[in-house]
Formats: C-alpha cells, structure tokens, sequence
C-alpha cells in the first residue's frame, strides 16, 4: 500500500502551548480512518494543522500528501491539491448565495490544477446533479451559504460542497456535532456516497454513534496530542464501553 | 487618527497648474488664438465660454450671476476630508478636446497599469483605446462598424425622447432647460454648485415626454470622447407625467483626466407618477499608492420628487477619486413620493471618501430608503454622511436605514454620521448601522474551498453589497462585481 | 448665562478663591467671551443653540422635588441658594474623604481644572471656572453602606463643579437629584480606578441645567450611567466617557419625558482607547407637547482598539404634532476587528398595542399611560442596584399617573 497522506512525527503549537505532540499516521488511497479522542486531546487542531489555518505553528515533523510537501502550501494551494475540511461549525457568508459560491470555488480548484473553468450552464448542470444524487433542493441552492440554516442544513450543505469539489482527502471535523439522528442519518449517507478508491476520508469524532453509520477501515485513538492506539472498527465498540479514561491515565503516567 | 486623514499630496495640486499652460486644438476652424485655454476664473472666462458655445443672452446671465454668489461663499470645511487648499486661479476653465497628436498613437504608449485594469475588467481591445485616447480613427471605426451609435438614437426619435448633450439641448430645446435649470440645486445652493454653474463645461439633457417608458437604458459611455467631458458637468433629466427612463453614469474603467478637480451638477425633475432611476459606477483616477496624481470628485446630485407618486432611485458604485464628496439627494414633495438611495463606496490606499445621502420629506405619505455599504481598505478614510429630515406637515412619513462599514486591514477609518430629524410624530423611522471586518474564520473558509485571498476578500465584499448591486441595472452589476475584487486590490496583506 | 460678564462684576466678591485666584477667574471669563456661547454651528451643539434658548420667554418655572432621595441616605450634600450644606454623617464617614471646593481653591487647584477643560471646544467650562461658586471633591476609599445623594436646589443662577474619585475596587453610588428652578453650569469629573464600579443615576425635575460629565475608566472598571430627565426648561446632559484600560466597561442610559415646551438635550461620547473593552448606550424618548429632544451618541473606537464590542440604540416616540425629535447616533472607528452597531428608531405609539389592552378592558388613558410606562422602563432595567431600581420605577409610575400630565394628540 502506497501512502496516500503520510503524517511524520507532527508537532504543532497554538500560541505557546503545544498541542500536536508527535502524530504520526498513514493513511492509503481510499481507506476511511477514524480518530477519537477526549476534549482536549488535539483534534480539531490536528485539523486545522493539516488544512493550513493560521494561528497554527508546526514546530516539527512533517506531512505528504500525495507526494507533496503539505505543510509548505497555503490554504488554497491544499485545496488545489485536493484536500478538503468539513466543518465543524461551518461559516455564514451574507449575501452569497449557495450557488456563487460552490461556481467561485470549483472554478478555483479547477484553474490551480491547470484545468478550465466550467461555463455557466455546464456548472448548473454540474450542480444539479450532485445535489439530486445527495438529496438536496434546488432552494437550498439559492439561499445565502449557510445564513438561517439549521445545525443539520449546515451539514449537508458541507457535504454538498465536497461533492461538487472532488477532493482526494476529506477531513471531517465532528460532522456530527449538534445532529439529531435523522440529520445524522443523511449527512452520513452523502459521506458514503461519495467513497471510492481515488478519496481518503478522515473522520474525526467524539462519539462512536457516526461510526455506526459511517464505517471506517481503520480506528485510532488520539489522546494529549498523538495517536495512543489503532486498531479495526471494533475498536470504536470497546472505547464505547471503556471510554477514554484509561488512555488518558496512561498518559499521564507515561508523561 | 493621523494616517487616515492624511492629506493629498501638494504635487498633485500644483500638476494642475502646470496643465493649465496647455493648448488644445481640435475641430475648430478658428484661429488658434481665441482657442487658447484661458487660466483663471472672473468675469471675461464666462463670457468667453459662453461665446465658445454660442449661447443665448438668458444662459450668459445665468453663469455671472452664480459666478457673483460664489464669490461671496467660501471652500466647505465640514466634511471629514482633507485635501490642499485649491487655487482656483491656477485652473483652467476651457479647453477644447484633447487633440489626437497629442495623445499615445497605440496602446504600446499608454500605462502598463491602465492596460491591466482594462484587460481585469474584460474591456475588448478597440474600446481600450478608444478609452485611452489613442487615435480618434479606432472611435469611429467602433461606433460605425457596430452601428450602435445610429440604431439608438433612430429609437429614441421615435418615442419623443430626447437624449443629447447639454450644449444641444440649449440649442434645440431652449424652453425646456431654461424652466429645469437650477430649480433642483439652485445656483447659491453650495460652493462647487455655485462654481459649476458659472463655468460648467457640457453634460447631458434628458427629456421624456408623458407617458413615455424610455425603451432604452441611457449610458453616458455613448458620450465618452465626443466633447471635453470633463470638469464641469453639468446633467439634466427630466421625466414627465407618467414617464419612466433609467440613466447609466460613468464606466468601471479608470478615467484619468488632467482635469483634477471634478465639480459636477446633476438635477432630476420626476413629475406625476414618474420613475427616474440613475445609476452611477464611477473610478475616478484615484491617485497612485502614495495618493499623488488622483481625482478631486465633488459633486452635487439632487432629484426632486415634484408631484404625487414621483419616485427616484439613486445608485451608486464609486471607487475611485482621490477625494470624493457627493450626496445624491432627493426632495420628496409628493404626495406618496418614493426616494431611494443605494450606495457602494470603496476607499483603498490613502482615498478619502465623505458621501451619503439626503432624504427631505415635505408630502403626504412619503417613504426612503437608504442602504449605503462602505468598505475602507489601505489607509483610506470612508465616511457616510447622511440626513432624513421629516417636515412637520409631512404625514405618514417613512424611512429605512441600513449603513454598514466593512474595515479591511486595521489602518483604515470607517465613520457614520447619520441625521434623523423629524416634526411630525405620525413619522416612523428606522436607522441601523453596523461595523465591522471580514473575520478570519470567514477568510479561511473560503480558502479551505480552493480560493485565493484575493478572491475570497472580493466573493465576500460582493456579498457584503449585494443589496446595493442587485439595484443595478444587469450590465453595470456584472462589471461592477469585477471592479468591486479590482479596487480592493493589495489590500489583503 | 447671557450676561455673563455683568454677573461676574456684580458677584466676584462673593466667589470662593484666593486674590490670585480671582485674577485667573478673570482669564476664564475672558476664554469663555472669546469662544462664545455654542450655538447651533459648534457641531457638537448642532440641534441646542444656548443662547436662543436661554433667551425663550416662558412662564416661570417653580422648584421641583418629588422624589425623596433624602429618605434614601445619611448621606447628602445640598448646592443651595445660600452655602453648600454636607450632612454630617457624610463629613464624619472615614471611607470618604471630602474636600468642598470653597475651602480648597487656590491657584493649583484652578489650574488643574484649566488643565482638565484643555480639550473643550464650547465656552461652558470656561464660563464654569470663571463664575464656579461651589463644588466639592469626593473620594471615595471603601464600600460604602448608603449611596452618596447630591441635590441641585438653587433657584439663583449657580455654577458649579465637582469631582468624583472611585478608588480601586471600591464600588460607589451616586444620586444626583435636579430639584431648582434656576439656570445651573455643571462640570463633572469622575475617576474611576482599576476595577472599581461606579454607578452613576441623575434624575431632573425641573431648571436650566447645562451640563458636562467627563469620566474616566481605568482598567476593569465599571461605569453604570442613567441620566433620566422628567421636567425643567432646558437640560443638556453631556457625557463624555474615555475608556483607559482594557477590561472596563461603560453603559450609559438615557430616560425622557419632554414634555410643554421642554428642550432636552442628551450628547455621550464614548471613547475606546484601548483594547477589550465594551460599552452600551440606550436612550428612550417620549415627546409630546411642544417639547424638543435631541439625542446625540458619538462612538470612538482608537486604533489600537480592537476587540471592542460598542452597542448604541436610541429609540422615541412622538405623541404630538408640535414636537420634534432629533437624533444623530454616530461611529467613528479606526480599528478593525470590532463589533460595533447602533439603531436608531422614531415612531409612534403602537395602535394596536393600545387596542389590545383596551379590548382586555383597560381603559385608553390607563392603556396609553401602562405603554409608555412600559416603553420607558426598558431604560431602568439598567440601573444596577435593585433598591434603586424599585424607587425609581414606583416614581416613574407616580410621575405618569398625574392624570393631566400625558397629551396624545390623534392623528388627522
């Protein structure tokens, strides 16, 4: 197995206290990975690490991606290369609609990568098919990104998104946070719909329940900064019964 | 407080003066002498340029007695700019089109800067050099091989509607103008009024008989490089009974003019039942990133609601100028009088911009509305200055208000001085306004998505003014979106 | 007022101060004639020309006080018409130190005030130093039980300026009381030091009350304002707040009933100088008669001030067809990464609120009377202190219940 995203050793500080502590993780091309871990335990950093956002110093180790130095690139050249982070509390932008802003970004990612933007009814048409095939109105479309939307529209809304941009590496930030089951449910079968050989999905998590639905090849553990256990999905199942105090005590003895 | 009011270089006022020694020569079989541009402004200026356009007794009185109250009146120093002291005696007040030996014989001659601008806005090649002032022989060649110029005005014949420049309008319809003229913005109404009125140079008239839905949308571009467009404009539109006419003003491409200081008028009449709409998307030179070289934009705009059911819309997308200093009003006199005003002003490097709007209501059941987006980038200063004044007689009077600022960068100033006066307690009126910036959180969102700083800034600035650009008519809105991402240029460090 | 400088030669024997001291008294009259009254082209002054005013011939105005805050405190203070009177329980309290100002002035003391008026641009404060008569500085060192109540009972023309020093971490309240019929100069300045609390609530029964108050918050202090103006000819309530340390906060209310041919005048100036500090301003207005109200609210937020969080909203309603109500909320912000908004609205009594009471019963004197009860206490939800609270609201009441007192005008 060639490793598609390969996570060397990664330390990561937000001001001045560090957060990341050694990550290490590989992960191959099509492969669905889960991380669970405690409040506190790095998780949405690690997200924000690998996705670029500012305020996030690496202070050692390193990320490939796809052949790729990650780390060296700029929010959008990541983007350009195909990654793509689903929100956790995915942002409002007044006065852009849905629409203008899925055309900015796909014409975007399309002219980073060397290719041509599509024209005005090729996009809609574009569009149109993702959103029929994750179950998503055409009103939903037109209505300003995310303004007024539910916990459960900004979701899906996000998953859209990912469909219509086709990244190779998908993170997904808590996409299960504040969902009641039958928004879990869709959200969770738009993910599904949209696995496949050519796309790694990394899927961050606090409760197994998105696991039920959503299931992963591999599942780790990450605990005060870096992955303390891996195993298969049943691992999801025993920490659910567990819970993560035991990990959390041995890491304060190792520390 | 300092950097954002840093004043405008004296270079760039004493540039004027040297310009004023120029001579221009074109389309005119007189001798070169009497075409000297004269400097300086008194008495003998106004007759000669009311001599210039052969005009009659009335107007030539008209322009010395505004030239006698301006020189009563003094420089305004309210407005929350700052600018050098301009000596009106180094300007100069007639000069005839710019001669075309003179001017860049290709598009190789003219600013790289210019160039790219055009080339960011999608302007086809012929029309950059028609706006570059490259050989007239291309401008003609537009207008005759695309037959825009005939086609239009064959229409408009048609339906009563006349459309044509000011000097022409004083010509044919004399009658007309002289019951317009200055009954919006009289001539004392304020100093660059007075001015204008005493030298103003040429402009537009229109006329729209009763009953008339203008068939088409009427753009100043047609008039671009006919006349000497520049300093002095001064515009009168006039909707009659029952008429309706949308009128575009300026382009987004940069216009450079050596003329600096631009004192405009511009007056609309709407009578019974009459719709006026009149969009502006105006780039001004706006100076180079140290502020040197730019355009002083004062201008006085004023639409007066004159009978029942009159309504006005004010749009307007300015980013350009060094100085800007306009409040597009609207007399709401009418009973059941509409007045609206929607406004765009980006500032970037070292603009400053004091605008905003008027809002008089006099009739019964009147309404306005005002939606004014400011964004201030660089180290610009951006101000919104506006009134709504409800007189006592002035039942049901209503009015909105939503002025909002957007701070790119933390070396800019956005203000908001709103005055809501009002007599008349059956009067309901509304003002919201907010500041703030485009958080990261946002920023980073959209980067996440594939799109470069530049981009984002420019997707979400165009969401921020959505409600202003949806009142443009189709064609201004597209090209003002792209100049909307252009002005905000090198501002997202 | 407008003949300042007769006033001045006919009582400049009386005015507390050393010789030296009435010579510099002789320099203030001057600066105050040369700046001249304000009237309506000082933009700070834009809607209340003084001297237009101060020239209105109305009937005479009788003194007024119907709010007992004298029940409320041992501690009390009295500008009069004869000599400043300061309770003793006040004098002898440890945990304030007081200093009347007819004892303490002397040339250092006039020239600290010169200093503190330096960034005036209207006369009044020069006017004030020129004819100050009496005055008092109170600091206040510890928690104290009772608040500090401050009555302006002068029916002769009187000016006077006052100082107020809240100490670190001491929490103080202050009630001033407008109870005189006469024309009255007010200069204030407050001190609050880091993390103090000072609540501040002002109530104006009647007079010509011209006032300034400039305070000064220092790191996570606290300044809690409601001005609440009832009666009186003319009242110019000025705040000018300058927030000096991170962490503090300001909120500033306002409370009207203009009423017969009142002009009431409330002008605040926040000025966020540094980071982390957050500030509201909320202003309710009724009008009726031929009453005149202006509201002016300027926000500042400095440069290096971010993460300022400023809210400001002014809301009036108008009940007769004489009335006029001016407001002129405005921003001016240097920093970027602020939250700030204000609103501003003016409308009439809701008619379907009054329907929906009178159809419950109520009839329409008791309906208009419960709205505009209830319009105007949203603005006493501020005050901080509950005892307080409940006083002023069962005042308010009172006030509007005077069944002669409210004139809504019906529409044509």
């Amino acid at each position: 197995m060639t490793s598609f995203m390969k996570i060397n050793n990664l330390r990561a500080n937000v001001g001045d206290t560090e957060i990341l502590k050694g990550f290490s993780l590989e992960m191959g091309a099509g492969e669905v990975h889960a991380i669970m871990g405690p409040n506190g335990s790095g998780k949405s950093t690690l997200s924000y690490v690998l996705s670029g956002r500012e305020g996030y110093e690496v202070t050692g180790g390193d990320v490939e991606f796809d052949g790729k130095n990650l780390i060296e690139m700029t929010p959008e050249e990541r983007a350009h290369a195909g990654m793509f982070l689903a929100f956790q509390y995915p942002l409002e932008i007044p006065g852009v609609t849905n629409m203008t802003f899925l055309k900015t970004a796909l014409n975007a990612v399309r002219r980073g990568r060397g290719e041509e933007e599509l024209d005005a009814a090729s996009f809609l048409r574009f569009v149109r098919e993702k959103a029929k095939d994750l179950g998503v109105q055409d009103d939903m479309l037109r209505r300003q990104l995310n303004v007024g939307f539910s916990g459960g529209e900004k979701k899906r809304n996000e998953i859209l998104q990912m469909a219509v941009l086709e990244p190779k590496f998908a993170i997904l930030d808590e996409t299960d946070s504040g969902l009641d089951i039958d928004a879990l449910k869709t959200v969770s079968e738009g993910v599904n719909k949209l696995r496949s050989p050519d796309r790694s999905v990394l899927v961050i998590t606090h409760y197994q329940r998105l696991l039920d639905y959503i299931k992963p090849d591999f599942v780790h553990v990450m605990a005060n900064g870096k992955i303390v256990e891996s195993g298969g999905p049943e691992l999801a199942l025993e920490l659910e019964k567990k819970g993560y105090a035991s990990y959390l005590e041995a890491e304060v003895a190792n520390a | 407080m300092s950097e954002a009011k840093a004043s405008i270089d004296h270079e760039t006022v004493s540039q004027v003066g040297d310009l004023a020694g120029q001579n221009y020569k074109y389309g005119f079989v007189s001798d070169i002498d009497s075409d000297k541009a004269a400097i300086g402004l008194n008495e003998d200026t106004i007759r000669f340029i009311s001599a210039k356009k052969e005009e009659p007794q009335w107007l030539l009185d008209w322009r010395l007695d505004a030239y006698e109250r301006w020189l009563t009146m003094t420089d305004p120093t309210w407005a929350h700019v700052d600018y050098p002291q301009i000596d009106y005696q180094a300007l100069s007040y007639y000069s005839a089109p710019k001669s075309m030996a003179d001017g860049p014989k290709s598009l190789d001659e003219v600013d790289p800067e210019l160039l790219r601008t055009y080339e960011k806005l999608g302007i086809p090649l012929i029309e950059q050099e028609m706006l570059a002032g490259v050989r007239k022989v291309a401008v003609d060649a537009v207008f005759d091989s695309v037959s825009v110029g005939t086609t239009f005005r064959d229409e408009l014949a048609k339906s009563g509607v006349i459309f044509c420049s000011f000097s022409e309008a004083v010509r044919e319809h004399p009658e007309l103008v002289r019951k317009y003229l200055g009954s919006v913005v009289p001539k004392s109404d304020n100093y660059f009024a007075a001015l204008n009125s005493a030298v103003f140079s040429d402009g537009s008239f229109v006329y729209i008989p009763p009953g008339v839905n203008c068939p088409m949308e009427l753009s100043t571009y047609f008039r671009i490089n006919e006349a000497n467009t520049g300093q002095f404009e001064r515009t009168l539109v006039i909707a009659d009974r029952g008429a309706r006419v949308s009128y575009l003003e300026g382009c987004t491409a940069p216009m450079r003019d050596e003329n600096q200081l631009h004192a405009a008028v511009v007056e609309l009449v709407a009578l019974e039942d009459a719709d006026i709409k009149y969009s502006t998307v105006q780039n001004w030179y706006p100076g180079d990133a140290d502020g040197k070289g730019g355009i002083y934009n004062f201008v006085t705009k004023r639409g007066d609601c004159r009978e029942a059911r009159a309504r006005i819309s004010w749009t307007q997308v300015e980013t350009g100028s060094a100085v800007t200093w306009k409040y597009p009003s609207c007399i709401l006199r009418g009973d059941d009088s509409v007045g609206e005003f929607y406004s765009i002003a980006i500032s970037n490097n070292l603009q400053q911009v004091d605008s905003g709007t008027k809002m008089l209501h006099l009739g019964k059941n009147t309404s306005s509305r005002i939606i004014s987006k400011g964004i201030a980038a660089g180290r610009s200063s951006n101000v919104y200055r506006g009134q709504v004044n409800v007189h006592a007689k002035a039942e049901g009077a209503r009015n909105f208000t939503q002025c909002d600022s957007l701070l790119i960068g933390d070396k800019c100033a956005a203000h908001t001085v709103p005055y809501i006066e009002t007599k008349n307690p059956t009067s309901t009126l509304e003002h919201e306004a907010t500041t703030s910036k485009i958080s990261d959180e946002q920023m980073f969102y959209c980067r996440q998505r594939g799109l470069e700083a530049e981009e984002a800034v420019a997707l979400i600035v165009n969401g921020f003014c959505r409600e202003v650009l949806q009142n443009l008519p189709m064609e201004f809105a597209v090209e003002a979106q792209k100049l909307v991402g252009i002005s905000l240029e090198g501002s997202v460090g | 007022m407008l003949e300042a400088r007769k006033y001045f030669d006919d009582h400049i024997t009386t005015f507390p101060g050393t010789e030296a001291v009435q010579l510099l008294r002789q320099d203030a009259l001057e600066l105050g004639e040369k700046i001249g009254l304000p009237t309506r082209h000082l933009e700070a002054w834009h809607y209340t020309d003084l001297p237009r005013l101060l020239a209105r011939k109305l009937k005479a105005t009788e003194a007024k006080d119907t709010a007992n805050f004298q029940g409320m405190s041992p501690y009390q203070i009295c500008f009069g018409d004869g000599p400043m009177e300061v309770s003793d329980a006040l004098l002898n309290e440890a945990k304030v130190k007081i200093t009347p100002i007819d004892q303490a002035l002397n040339e250092t003391q006039f020239g600290a005030f010169k200093k503190a008026d330096m960034a005036d641009s209207d006369a009044m404060s020069a006017y004030n130093l020129a004819l100050l008569q009496a005055g008092i500085k109170i600091e206040i060192l510890e928690n104290l039980e009772h608040p500090i109540v401050l009555q302006f009972a002068a029916n002769k023309s009187q000016h006077i300026r006052n100082e107020f020093i809240v100490r670190e971490g001491v929490k103080a309240d202050l009630i001033e009381h407008i109870t005189g019929s006469a024309f009255m100069n007010y200069v204030a300045d407050m001190q609050c030091d880091a993390s103090s609390q000072l609540n501040h609530f002002r109530l104006q029964e009647c007079g010509q009350f011209v006032s300034l108050g400039r305070m000064m918050l220092d790191a996570s202090a606290t300044l809690s304002s409601q001005v609440a103006v009832l009666g009186g000819d003319l009242a110019r309530h000025e705040l000018r707040c300058a927030i000096n340390g991170t962490r503090a906060e300001a909120n500033l209310t306002g409370l009207v009933f203009a009423h017969d041919q009142m002009h009431v005048d409330l002008t605040s100036v926040i000025d966020h100088r540094v980071a982390d500090t957050n500030s509201q301003t909320l202003v309710r207005t009724i009008l009726q008669d031929e009453a005149r109200a202006v509201f002016q609210g300027k926000i500042i937020v400095e440069r290096d001030a971010q993460r300022v969080d400023a809210q400001q909203k002014s809301d009036a309603l108008m009940l007769s067809r004489r009335a006029e109500m001016n407001s002129k909320p405005e921003l001016e912000i240097y920093a970027d990464d602020v939250a700030c908004a204000h609103g501003s609205t003016i409308g009439e009594l809701d008619a379907d609120a009054l329907f929906f009471l009178r159809s419950r019963g109520i009839d329409e004197k008791a309906a208009q009377q419960m709205l505009i009860e209830g319009f105007l206490s949203v603005a006493l939800n501020e005050i901080p202190s509950l005892d307080l609270r409940e006083f002023v609201q069962g005042y308010l009441a009172e006030f509007l219940a005077n069944s002669d007192l409210i004139a809504i005008e019906v529409a044509s």
